[in-house]
């Protein structure tokens, strides 16, 4: 799906080739959205709203970079536009927190239960789900795409548009702050 | 005590390792490759024309409504105006 008469294709409006495009990508696309979004319907939505911005904006591909990059920005910039939103509407609702005392922003809550997790893991990657979904937005996106998709640094780094020793600090300090946050909720919860 | 700590961490910093991905439903499948179909039937069904025409219209009653206010203070000040020197004509009697 990355020849250019493919390409050009899909700057004609080719059904055929966007259905192709589809068939390559949307899996990828798709679980980048649920692992990042920890949501199913969220993660539907943000697919679809994805894929129409591909297919409304395939006119600006140039070709600098690899078709998937191009397509795994886009993906990201949504998904970090959707972190934004929600970030904007908890601090509209901070009328909740005289109730509350300083530290519940940091309790981590385990919810998602991805299914793709093997069993004998299920109860921790829950806990590391819901300690990820509090990292620093750019260290969440690394450490996700690295982590959790298998996406190269050089390839991060192309799709972040930063350096590739930027992404490896990204994702040592992810590394770090997860191991704190995990700390923290051994002595609160497992020890 | 320690080391089952950082047993614990490590082996939930590893909890994600042989994730598989999730499937996409059909549905969502067909969704998506209904975009273009979905944008073109937009495009085409709604012409320019008329899309110009709610933008007229739009402009015209947010100026009809301008119109409507300014002439509404107006009138309010030109009453306040005759009612004050109506109240106060009597002082002017008497001096």
């Amino acid at each position: 799906m990355e020849s250019q008469e493919e390409i050009n294709a899909l700057k004609e409006g080719s059904q055929l080739a966007f259905n192709q495009l589809i068939d390559t990508f949307s899996s990828k696309v798709y679980n980048l959205s649920f692992n990042l979004l920890q949501n199913q319907e969220d993660a539907e939505d943000m697919t679809q709203e994805i894929f129409t911005t591909v297919f409304t904006s395939i006119h600006q591909f140039k070709g600098d970079s690899k078709l998937s990059t191009w397509i795994y920005r886009i993906a990201v910039n949504k998904c970090m536009e959707h972190f934004r939103k929600k970030s904007r509407k908890k601090r509209f609702g901070f009328t909740i927190s005289i109730e509350q005392n300083d530290n519940a922003e940091n309790l981590m809550k385990p919810h998602f239960d991805h299914p793709g997790v093997l069993i004998e893991n299920k109860e921790r990657a829950s806990v590391l789900f819901a300690a990820i979904e509090q990292l620093p937005e750019n260290q969440k996106l690394a450490f996700s795409m690295h982590k959790l998709e298998g996406i190269p640094y050089e390839e991060i780094a192309v799709i972040l548009e930063t350096s590739l020793s930027s992404v490896e600090s990204l994702i040592f300090r992810a590394r770090q702050n997860l191991k704190q946050k995990l700390a923290r909720y051994y002595d609160e919860n497992e020890r | 005590m320690e080391t089952k700590k950082d047993n614990w961490i490590n082996a939930t910093l590893e909890s994600t390792e042989g994730l598989r991905p999730v499937a996409l439903s059909e549905q969502l499948k067909s969704r998506l490759k209904n975009i273009p179909s979905e944008i073109t039937v937009f495009n085409n069904t709604i012409p320019l024309s008329a899309v110009w025409l709610a933008a007229a219209s739009i402009a015209l009653l947010i100026t009809m409504n301008v119109v409507a206010v300014r002439s509404v203070k107006k009138t309010k000040t030109q009453q306040e105006t005759t009612i004050y020197s109506d109240y106060f004509s009597y002082l002017e009697q008497d001096l």
